[in-house]
């Protein structure tokens, strides 16, 4: 169900690079409490266009809007998730959770505070005083997420955050995504090149064509919320994934004529 | 002005400038005088020495300590380092201290091979083998110990002597790393050499640089370091080509 | 690790030359002006070591190691800082750096001799060129290795820029910087012994220089097995200090 306000407009944004065009004039919103993916063949710009929402890379023209604010640099209301290893390994959980509020000059109290609910949230209780290199793949995510989250962002992006996972790990990381999503209600973009994981946490799936990058179609994914994995197994899951799959295979298709972007 | 060429610049920028404030450290009343003496007067004392000939006599006695002493270093080297590449209970004993050994100044022990072999070439040899003797033990301890397992029971598995193991698989694939073993070997074997004859000698490159020292002959002194350290260089050099042609042939 | 058998064993050995060593010079099997009896090495040991004498020169050399390695710690870390943040002269410095380290520089200590005169500044002078190479090549290394992700995280994050040098650069190179300063420690350390011995100035070198010129065989070993004590004392407090700066 989308609510009326849209958190993020995204209005004509096209990104050049010296002879080659990775993203054409592409424009969609995600209202508040939204979960959109963006899916598309490998090198279609769904990861140079999220770069482009978080700020970290400039657009050659068009608009990004948070809650009707213009973006142009990386803002304090958007929060991002990456695909590689994100987390500092010379933190702990808890510190590396709390790099944001610290660098904001939150007290210690306070941060202690907000980390250890996130811990709770994101299922790390007992690991609070772990380094990276005790944790496995998974576990880290679950850092990256917290740490993006106790900043309370209005939108968090997520580029591929469970790609580098195996595919059970990613399914029951990705049910723990959305019971987080349900309890406090986060809106995210989420970038993809896996249709299961797009059907099963988004409420609607955006589909880029090849390189240059347009959005070729909007896949709306009605399934019920709270959701659980056993959507996995119903009939509509399997048309849905095909109906993206369809979609997408031509792009794939011609992504791959183009060769390794 | 392309991308390349602008750290070059920037170098020959940086020893110009170096070589300015040299100059003009030399002229100034800062230091004494003579302490510092002007570019153009090394490199005439360092033509002087190459042009009549005066150098060469001494860089053969350098050379030929070096190079025996090298020769004691590569076969002991090679040897102790098989030893322990192919048996790993060794590896684990003897290895920590060869490498803590490694890294004492080896001069110290100079004195020593004055005492048994004299003030003559044999002590400098002495200093260019105990030298040289680590970096190359201590690469070619790694190299046998890294061949290829997989490699090896290929061998086994169409049932090659021990003899042709050696010969077929493990000496090719540890040729790189014991000439890269060699390289730094032959650097520091020099070098051990030289030092051998800053502080008793009677010949060489480092007893001719410590004679102008002692004599006060400072630009002949700066002048025979320079050469000794383009000798040097020019060494370093050719095993590095070496290498690289090496390294090609092994790809 | 390591298991205690190996250790023993190691020990063993070393225990094993010594003995022999000892036995070889007690037979009179070699001149006593080669090589006197690792007691008698241990027995001067004890005397310089209560008169002070032993522990002072040890000092001098570890005072000297010090002072030139803080010097190219204070010099070095900028140095390779600022190699990274100026990449131009970055790269043209690598080249030029990285031909010095792999050069004799050793060979040039008459030179310090020369324009230091024969004290302690020329000592100092080149254990710290020794030391600061390996230093600013680290940590310009170090800089230029950090993961390119954390620095997003960072931006992601509104960092300024003095807090992303704070809390992200310098903590992510710094395993390799250490590496670095423990490199350039080591090498200090061999130059001022080499120096000590080859110039008579002062600390544990000098021992053995004046132990051969002086026909005194005794003070000659001890001066040889003091710096070769010396160094590894070193080369194991640098191990430990590295395993216990890194939690993970």
């Amino acid at each position: 169900m989308r609510s009326a306000s849209p958190i993020l407009e995204i209005s004509n944004i096209s990104k050049e690079y010296p002879g080659t065009t990775a993203i054409e004039n592409t424009s969609f919103d995600v209202c508040s409490h939204e979960f959109v993916s963006i899916i598309g063949p490998s090198g279609c710009g769904k990861s140079t266009l999220l770069e482009i929402v978080a700020g970290l890379i400039p657009k050659t023209s068009g608009d990004v809007f948070i809650k009707g604010q213009a973006v142009r640099n990386t803002h304090a209301s958007i929060g991002i998730i990456f695909q590689e290893e994100s987390i500092f390994p010379w933190r702990t959980t808890l510190e590396n959770i709390e790099f944001g509020l610290q660098m904001r000059g939150v007290s210690k109290n306070k941060r202690r505070k907000k980390a250890d609910e996130m811990i709770e949230l994101v299922g790390l209780h007992g690991f609070e005083n772990r380094y990276p290199g005790e944790l496995s793949g998974g576990m880290k995510q679950r850092v990256a997420i917290a740490r993006a989250l106790v900043m309370e962002p209005e939108l968090l992006l997520m580029d591929e955050p469970f790609g580098a996972l195996d595919e059970q790990t990613r399914i029951i990381l990705g049910e723990e995504l959305l019971r987080i999503q349900q309890e406090i209600g986060q809106t995210i973009l989420f970038v993809t090149h896996n249709i299961n994981e797009a059907v099963q946490l988004s409420d609607r799936v955006v589909v880029m064509t090849a390189r240059p990058g347009k959005i070729k179609a909007t896949v709306d994914i009605d399934f019920e919320r709270p959701r659980t994995s056993e959507i996995i197994a119903s009939e509509k899951f399997g048309k849905l994934v095909g109906q993206i799959w369809m979609l997408l295979r031509e792009e794939s298709l011609k992504g791959f004529k183009l060769g390794k972007q | 002005m392309n991308r390349m060429t602008r750290p070059l610049l920037v170098q020959i920028g940086t020893v110009l400038f170096f070589m300015l404030i040299w100059e003009v450290i030399g002229k100034s009343k800062l230091l004494f005088e003579g302490i510092v003496p002007s570019i153009f007067e090394i490199m005439k004392a360092a033509w002087i020495q190459v042009s009549t000939g005066f150098i060469f006599p001494h860089l053969l006695v350098t050379v030929y300590e070096a190079s025996a002493g090298f020769a004691f270093a590569l076969f002991f080297g090679v040897t102790v380092g098989l030893l322990l590449g192919a048996d790993p209970f060794l590896r684990k004993i003897f290895e920590p201290p060869i490498l803590y050994f490694a890294a004492t100044p080896k001069i110290i022990l100079y004195p020593i091979f004055l005492m048994i072999f004299g003030a003559k070439f044999e002590s400098k040899m002495a200093m260019a083998a105990v030298s040289g003797f680590f970096p190359i033990v201590i690469n070619t301890a790694i190299a046998a110990a890294n061949v290829n397992r997989i490699f090896i029971k290929v061998a086994k598995s169409v049932g090659a002597s021990n003899f042709q193991t050696f010969t077929r698989v493990y000496m090719p694939s540890m040729l790189l790393p014991i000439f890269t073993g060699m390289r730094l070997g032959i650097g520091v074997s020099l070098v051990g050499a030289i030092l051998g004859e800053l502080k008793v000698s009677n010949a060489g490159l480092g007893f001719i640089i410590i004679q102008a020292f002692n004599y006060f002959r400072i630009p002949e002194m700066y002048a025979s370091i320079l050469l000794t350290f383009c000798f040097a260089a020019m060494v370093n050099l050719l095993m590095t080509l070496v290498l690289v042609r090496m390294r090609r042939f092994a790809q | 690790m390591e298991t205690w058998r190996e250790k023993t064993l190691r020990w063993g050995f070393f225990a094993l030359v010594v003995g022999a060593i000892e036995v070889v010079v007690r037979l009179n099997l070699v001149d006593r002006i080669f090589l006197t009896s690792p007691s008698l090495i241990a027995v001067a040991a004890w005397e310089r070591l209560l008169s002070g004498d032993l522990i002072g020169l040890l000092m001098t050399t570890v005072y000297e190691a010090a002072i030139a390695f803080g010097i190219a710690v204070i010099v070095g870390l900028p140095a390779g800082f600022l190699l990274w943040k100026y990449p131009l002269f970055g790269r043209a410095y690598d080249e030029l750096l990285g031909a010095l380290f792999a050069s004799p520089l050793i060979l040039l200590y008459p030179i310090f001799l020369v324009i230091f005169g024969r004290g302690i500044s020329a000592v100092i002078a080149m254990g710290c060129i020794s030391g600061i190479i390996p230093i600013v090549l680290n940590t310009h290394q170090a800089l230029r290795d950090v993961n390119q992700t954390y620095i997003k995280v960072g931006k992601s994050m509104r960092l300024t820029n003095g807090q992303t040098i704070t809390y992200i650069l310098f903590p992510a190179a710094w395993p390799i910087i250490m590496g670095g300063l423990k490199l350039g420690l080591t090498y200090t350390l061999i130059s001022i012994i080499a120096l000590e011995f080859l110039v008579e100035i002062g600390g544990i070198g000098t021992l053995a220089s004046k132990g051969y010129y002086w026909f005194n065989t005794e003070e000659l070993y001890l001066g040889v097995v003091g710096a070769i004590f010396l160094s590894m004392i070193f080369i194991y407090l640098l191990g430990k200090a590295e395993s216990r700066l890194f939690s993970s």
